[in-house]
């Protein structure tokens, strides 16, 4: 897996970190931690590939068609994350901190 | 435009507004998808998003979203291409060398059987006999070499296995006690790449 720790790869860790609970999804990810989608998914794909994500479908309880496709942070994500994050310099922290302080899109 | 009545023209216009605001984001995001594998999960993802990026953002911001996912498209997208084609490429490679191997065998039992050999079909069916068939699997093992295995079956519902290695040098031993019917199967990694099957006259033992 990459380790790089870039500024968008710190802000994306920083955002799922405030919400390590929750379901995340690609395009509010990418909004509320101000990345663009090009660095956002193969970076999400590494980490489900590491397996520091599980993946789903959300689908259609009457049609039973996928709606959208969610993210969540597993234990070990959650640790990894925290140590990627933490481990970032801290310019890059700061930024992100901000980057997350910011109003967020409300998940539908 | 200035020709038309005023009724007309806001027709258009309000044609054109549902062309840029609704046929245009599935259209290219739908061409945007296909730059990824169709059993790529992104592909999926992508459309899906889009329902909830037209929601959620005004109209500028979904055609910036296009563009983005365009990128990460040609970034994420051709490469996974790429790598695709690439495996086919190397299965094709690695049927071409099987088939070579196993040919050779089929040479190889064809010297020793001589006119026993009645008929050689190589590749892409499979025949059991009830009771009489005699199944040899045939598993590369370096670069000119066969790892053969027969089973010796009563039936085609019961199989027995009888095991034993060999080279494809030695394939005419396993030939000479596969009794009528040879069949090979040439796998790699548990998938079965190819199917041949010799017919021989008689029993040799």
């Amino acid at each position: 897996m990459n380790k790089r720790r870039t500024q968008a790869r710190v802000a994306i860790a920083t955002t799922m970190l405030a919400t390590p609970d929750a379901q995340l999804w690609g395009y509010e990810l990418s909004k509320n931690s101000r990345v663009g989608p090009g660095s956002m998914y193969p970076f999400l794909s590494e980490l489900l590939e590491a397996g520091y994500l599980t993946d789903g479908w959300d689908t259609n309880r009457e049609t039973g068609e996928r709606t959208r496709r969610y993210y969540r942070l597993t234990d070990h994500g959650k640790a990894y994350l925290s140590s990627f994050v933490s481990a970032a310099p801290a310019a890059s922290r700061a930024r992100a901190a901000a980057t997350s302080a910011r109003p967020k899109l409300a998940n539908p | 435009m200035n020709n038309l009545p005023p009724s007309w023209g806001a027709l258009v216009a309000a044609m054109t507004m549902l062309f840029v605001a609704g046929a245009i984001p599935v259209i290219v995001t739908r061409l945007i998808c296909v730059l990824y594998p169709s059993d790529h999960p992104r592909r999926a993802e992508l459309l899906l998003e889009l329902a909830h990026v037209r929601k959620a953002a005004q109209l500028p911001d979904w055609y910036v979203w296009l563009g983005q996912i365009a990128m990460t498209a040609v970034l994420e997208g051709v490469p996974a291409r790429g790598r695709q084609a690439q495996t086919a490429l190397d299965r094709w490679r690695e049927w071409r060398r099987l088939r070579r191997v196993w040919r050779a065998g089929v040479r190889a039992a064809t010297s020793v059987l001589g006119s026993q050999v009645k008929d050689i079909s190589s590749f892409g069916y499979e025949v059991l006999r009830d009771g009489k068939s005699r199944l040899v699997s045939v598993t590369s093992v370096g670069r000119d070499g066969a790892e053969v295995v027969w089973q010796v079956s009563t039936s085609s519902s019961e199989v027995v296995w009888d095991a034993s290695t060999s080279t494809a040098r030695s394939a005419a031993k396993i030939a000479a006690t596969a009794g009528e019917w040879l069949l090979a199967r040439v796998r790699v990694g548990g998938r079965v790449l190819v199917r041949a099957i010799a017919l021989f006259r008689g029993v040799r033992k």
